[in-house]
């Protein structure tokens, strides 16, 4: 049993540009696969490709060939691969069909139609397989984020395919939900018999899983193919100058080779950088913390005794909370902890009760939407939502417009933003038509378009690669020196370390701690709240040599020449040329 | 791809499930009106064509009208007075919408063919509603308002979900699924027009190769 | 009851007491449509009681309603009927009530016994067909209909089984709404009365809300393809919704009754 993918090619329906261009790499039974590579370099597209929904249920053109137990898939029904190659998509919500998780795992097999006896007997199976069996009468609703993409990987399972696709499971979920999909993931593969091929942006989940690596370029071209040491340690900064992203522990690794440590070899997890790390007889000190931002005399952001009921819950619980101006306050919690319904209460989204919000100096409960914009924004999760208009330029004049802006102001801003956004040559296209990241950009332009002096994001590095995070995370930047203060929702606990200058953790509604973020990181609040350190300070806390490294939770706190402090790890071009 | 693929079929699922929420409050407004003063039900009555109407002028492939109709009140139901049995009154608007489609073989899908539907649609309810409730023994302004606002009102929604449709198509959503419009010289299986252009349907549609 | 239980609860079999929820769906429905176009076709007030009668009877003991839901069926409903139907004799033209006695005269305008009969015939018909229905209606998961209309209209499974995906996008959708409406809010689009300000907001709402469905249901497709969905012309069925002797013996009695109270009160 194996897939083989030969010279693959492959062009959406409407569009020009071949993605993947000319991949060719083989899977072998009892292997886990990681495909790497940029957004929009055909990752997703090659993952179809590998179970037949390219070309058969996606229109697309295929050139080359995937052949799967030595038949081609372009010659067979993407039924009868199903059998051979199961699928476990990103969005957990977009794969549930029936209403129990015993049904949901039995609809495969039912379609095959296997014998209902043998459906029962390989549903327990596959659920027992990742943990969910006692869960079987209940909703796939009332599961986790982490739950429900477990029952996807039972779902797969219970095909009985030996070979199991999986695109970026992990992206929705908090980082438990995420080390819960890979326990399951390891049960899965540990006898032997099933070979996995993962799509994954989040490394430091996946690494130690992993046996071969194969990376595309950014024009979906093959770029390497090894085992993961091979590719991940050994051609390192080659990987880094794609574009493609690295574990936390080998960029780190890089960084310190830049100031004169060579860890040889290079880590790949965290466990392992802690290891070479206490290897080293003698260690520079690491770069100072960030200075604390002195808290500002007036919050522009108060929050006094917010308490939030829906539907007959407590789903906030006497929050109180100050942001100082000029701050970046990252909100963590795990899934269901209340940072969504916070967030919206301090932009007025769903108006909170009146008297317990205060932001840049009016209450949001008492402000009409059409002042309030001018006060603060918001983001929100799925960008789609906020856009309202046929084009990308109208979408941002239109703030200005409702605020009875003359036409020439609008369009010396639409421009101004349209280049500070890098969307110019989109102005006229339909945002929904945007990628991902573009639509992420114009969806906060739209936030920032009425001056907003506060701006509320909602999960804003959801769904998007690593790049793309460390693009808009220059754009904030860019507009907390100009003054903006910004809330952010986030589950990328390195991001939070690496950009966020305060922190609030919030659990089960209640905010258990809130104040700087190295305050916050050293302590263990991150854990009560079921969350885990950032990937760098779970390394880091396990050296034993040098105790002045435990402290150590930021990449721009490791020494490394000639770079500034403020080098942020989304520049993964830096990372590549500077070593 | 099959001509009903399982994306055509979610597809018209998706359409009739978002029509059939947005319409609740219709259908609210509906049964009041059909207790209270049934001869302004037409007021509530577009809101019926909505789902089915968007359908087929997103698709334009036969079927789909009926199947988003259906499928709209099936996803309603729990949500409406009568549960499943306002299924029969969907049935009749699903049905409706359809055939002056297929008399037509499915082949020529401009604006009049939509408007078809509205007007067979207000005569068959004024007859029903009329023969229902004894409207003739009701005061004359009361026996004018029925069809007009019937008329009235089924026009402005079967224009409503032709915008609604052109604009979805500008969203690039319906990417593979939407066929020209003007499909009398071409084969009925035509590939899709790529990417919902707006070119794509100013321009007559090209004799098969 | 959250949404999820909900969920969970329609899928599974129905265990709720109630003998009619152990009846295959299509026999109800069977059973009860001769009589509701009966009403619909001829317009007499005492077959309305007479049917409706019959089908109260069934939801009170065969329904496993909670009292709550018989009340509001039985007690509140009839009661908002009356007062509709009263409501229905204002509209009622002047010239087909002349002779009847007057009940309420307020100036040159009149509002007659027959008026008043009339309206009131005219509801019971309606919450008559009200209550026919419901004995399917409510007794009824959407799930079930859609296998028992799969397993004894015939109906392709393919199409039953958009049906019972349709049923999962709700809440999604429902969700969807909400947000999308907030967003609006939050846009500065959301201002404005009147009927025009409305249909734009409609508009509005439903493009990016149709467009998310769209865009989801072409996931939910894909992943149900790479689960063999439509690989043979049939599958495995695990819930069957058989159609059982007494599911024909409601059938027939329901129609038996109908026939007589039309042959009875010609
Ligand atoms: N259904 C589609 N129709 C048309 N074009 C598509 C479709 N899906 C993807 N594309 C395009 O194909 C290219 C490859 O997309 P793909 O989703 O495979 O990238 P990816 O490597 O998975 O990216 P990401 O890391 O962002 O998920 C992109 O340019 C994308 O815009
Ligand atoms: N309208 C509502 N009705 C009922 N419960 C709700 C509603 N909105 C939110 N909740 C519940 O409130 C809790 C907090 O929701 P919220 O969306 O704020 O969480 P979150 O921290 O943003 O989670 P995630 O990380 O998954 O986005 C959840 O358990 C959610 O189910
Ligand atoms: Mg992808
Ligand atoms: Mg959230």
């Amino acid at each position: 049993m194996s897939v083989r993918v030969e010279d693959v090619r492959i062009r959406h329906e409407g569009r020009t540009a071949w993605r993947p261009d000319g991949v060719t790499f083989a899977v072998r039974p009892g292997e886990v696969v990681l495909l790497l590579g940029p957004s929009g370099s055909g990752k997703s597209t090659l993952a179809l490709a590998l179970d037949g929904l390219v070309p058969h249920a996606v229109p697309a053109d295929l050139e080359g060939r995937v052949v799967v137990d030595g038949t081609a898939t372009t010659s067979t029904t993407v039924a009868r691969l199903s059998e051979h190659v199961a699928m476990v998509f990103q969005d957990p919500d977009a794969q549930v069909v029936t209403g129990t998780v015993l049904d949901e795992v039995c609809f495969g097999p039912e379609n095959l139609r296997v014998p209902a006896d043998e459906v029962l007997d390989r549903a327990e199976r596959a659920l027992r397989a990742v943990g969910l069996w006692e869960r079987r009468t209940e909703a796939p609703d009332a599961l986790s984020g982490g739950g429900r993409q477990r029952l996807a990987i039972a779902c797969a399972l219970a095909l009985g395919s030996p070979v199991l696709v999986l695109d970026e499971p992990t992206a929705n979920l908090d980082p438990v939900g995420t080390q819960e999909v890979y326990a399951a993931l390891r049960a899965v593969v540990a006898d032997g018999t099933r070979a996995v091929v993962l799509v994954e942006h989040d490394l430091d989940a996946a690494v130690d899983l992993v046996d071969r690596v194969v990376v595309l370029d950014r024009a979906g071209r093959y770029a390497l193919d090894g085992t993961t040491r091979e590719v991940l340690a050994d051609r390192a900064e080659e990987v880094a100058a794609l574009g493609v992203w690295l574990p936390v522990a080998t960029l780190a690794a890089l960084r310190l080779r830049g100031a004169g440590v060579a860890l040889d070899p290079l880590p790949l997890t965290a466990a392992e950088l802690a290891t070479a790390l206490d290897a080293c007889d003698e260690l520079p000190a690491p770069a100072a913390a960030a200075p604390t931002p002195a808290a500002a005399a007036d919050p522009v952001v108060q929050v006094r005794g917010l308490t939030v009921r829906r539907g007959g819950r407590t789903v906030l619980d006497d929050v109180h909370l100050d942001v100082p101006a000029g701050a970046v306050l990252a909100l963590v919690g795990v899934n269901g902890a209340g940072k969504t319904t916070l967030a919206q209460a301090v932009a007025g989204v769903v108006p909170p009760p009146r008297g317990t919000v205060r932001v840049a100096g009016v209450d949001p409960a008492r402000t009409p939407p059409r002042t309030l914009v001018r006060h603060v924004g918001f983001v929100f999760q799925n960008p789609e939502h906020q856009l309202v208009r046929g084009t990308v330029a109208d979408e941002l004049a239109h703030g200005l417009r409702l605020q009875g802006a003359d036409d020439a102001t609008v369009a010396a801003a639409v421009e101004d933003l349209l280049r500070r956004l890098d969307l110019t040559a989109e102005r006229d296209v339909h945002p929904f038509l945007l990628s991902g990241g573009q639509k992420r950009r114009l969806s906060v332009g739209t936030a920032l378009v009425t001056g907003a002096r506060v701006l509320v994001l909602d999960e804003p590095t959801y769904g998007q690669d690593r790049e793309r995070a460390a693009e808009l995370l220059a754009l904030l930047e860019r507009l907390v020196a100009e003054g903006t203060t910004v809330l952010l929702v986030t589950h990328d606990l390195q991001l939070v370390a690496d950009h966020a200058t305060h922190v609030a953790v919030l659990h089960e509604g209640r905010l258990v701690t809130t104040g700087p973020t190295s305050a916050v990181l050293a302590g263990t609040a991150l854990e009560d709240a079921g969350l885990l350190p950032p990937p760098l300070a779970r390394a880091t806390r396990q050296v034993r040599r040098h105790p002045a490294w435990r402290a150590v939770t930021r990449l721009a706190d490791l020494p490394h020449p000639g770079a500034p402090a403020a080098a942020d790890r989304g520049a993964g071009a830096t990372v590549g040329a500077g070593a | 791809m099959t001509r009903w693929s399982t994306r055509l079929l979610l597809s018209c699922a998706a359409i009739g499930v978002g029509g059939g929420l947005v319409g609740i409050p219709s259908f609210y407004l509906f049964t009041t009106l059909a207790t209270a003063a049934p001869f302004l039900m037409g007021l509530a009555a577009g809101f019926y064509l909505l789902p089915g109407t968007i359908a087929l002028a997103a698709f334009r492939r036969p079927g789909v009208g009926f199947l988003s109709t259906m499928l709209a009140a099936v996803a309603a139901a729990p949500f409406v007075p009568g549960s499943f049995t306002t299924l029969y009154g969907w049935l009749y608007v699903a049905v409706l919408l359809e055939v002056p489609f297929a008399l037509l073989g499915y082949r020529w899908w401009r604006a009049p063919v939509f408007y078809v539907a509205p007007l067979v649609g207000t005569a068959f309810y004024t007859w029903t509603w009329w023969t229902y409730y004894d409207i003739g023994g009701y005061q004359v302004w009361a026996q004018v308002a029925l069809p007009t606002l019937l008329l009235g009102t089924m026009l402005l929604f079967t224009w409503l979900a032709r915008v609604v449709a052109a604009r979805l198509a500008q969203t690039g959503a319906m990417r593979g699924l939407r066929l020209p419009e003007d499909r009398r010289r071409t084969a009925a299986a035509a590939p899709g027009d790529r990417a919902g252009t707006t070119s794509a349907e100013a321009a007559p549609a090209l004799p098969a190769p | 009851m959250s949404a999820a239980v909900a969920v969970a609860r329609a899928w599974a079999p129905d265990v709720r007491p109630g003998f009619l929820r152990r009846l295959n769906p299509l026999a109800k429905v069977a059973a009860t449509l001769p009589a509701a176009v009966l009403l619909v076709v001829w317009h007499e007030a005492a077959a309305a009681l007479v049917l409706g009668g019959v089908a109260a009877v069934l939801l009170v003991v065969g329904a496993g309603l909670r009292p709550r839901v018989l009340a509001g069926l039985l007690v509140a409903a009839p009661l908002a009927a009356a007062v509709v139907g009263a409501a229905l004799g204002l509209w009622v033209a002047p010239g087909t009530t002349t002779g009847s006695p007057v009940l309420v005269r307020l100036g040159s305008w009149t509002y007659t016994q027959a008026a008043l009969v009339e309206g009131l015939g005219t509801v019971a018909r309606l919450y008559a067909v009200l209550l026919l229905t419901s004995v399917g209606g409510l007794t009824t998961t959407g799930p079930d209909l859609v296998r028992a209309s799969q397993q004894q209209l015939r109906v392709p499974y393919r199409v039953g089984w958009t049906a019972l995906a349709a049923f999962r996008f709700v809440p999604r959708f429902g969700h969807e709404l909400a947000v999308i409406r907030a967003a609006h809010r939050v846009r500065g689009t959301d201002t404005g009365t009147g009927p025009v300000a409305d249909l734009r907001r409609y508009v509005g709402y439903a493009v990016p809300l149709l467009a998310g469905a769209l865009r989801h249901a072409e996931r939910v497709a894909l992943a149900m393809d790479a689960r063999a969905f439509g690989a043979h012309p049939t599958r495995t069925e695990r819930y069957r919704v058989p159609w059982r002797h007494r599911d024909s013996a409601l059938v027939a009695t329901t129609w038996a009754v109908t026939l007589a109270t039309w042959l009875l009160l010609r």
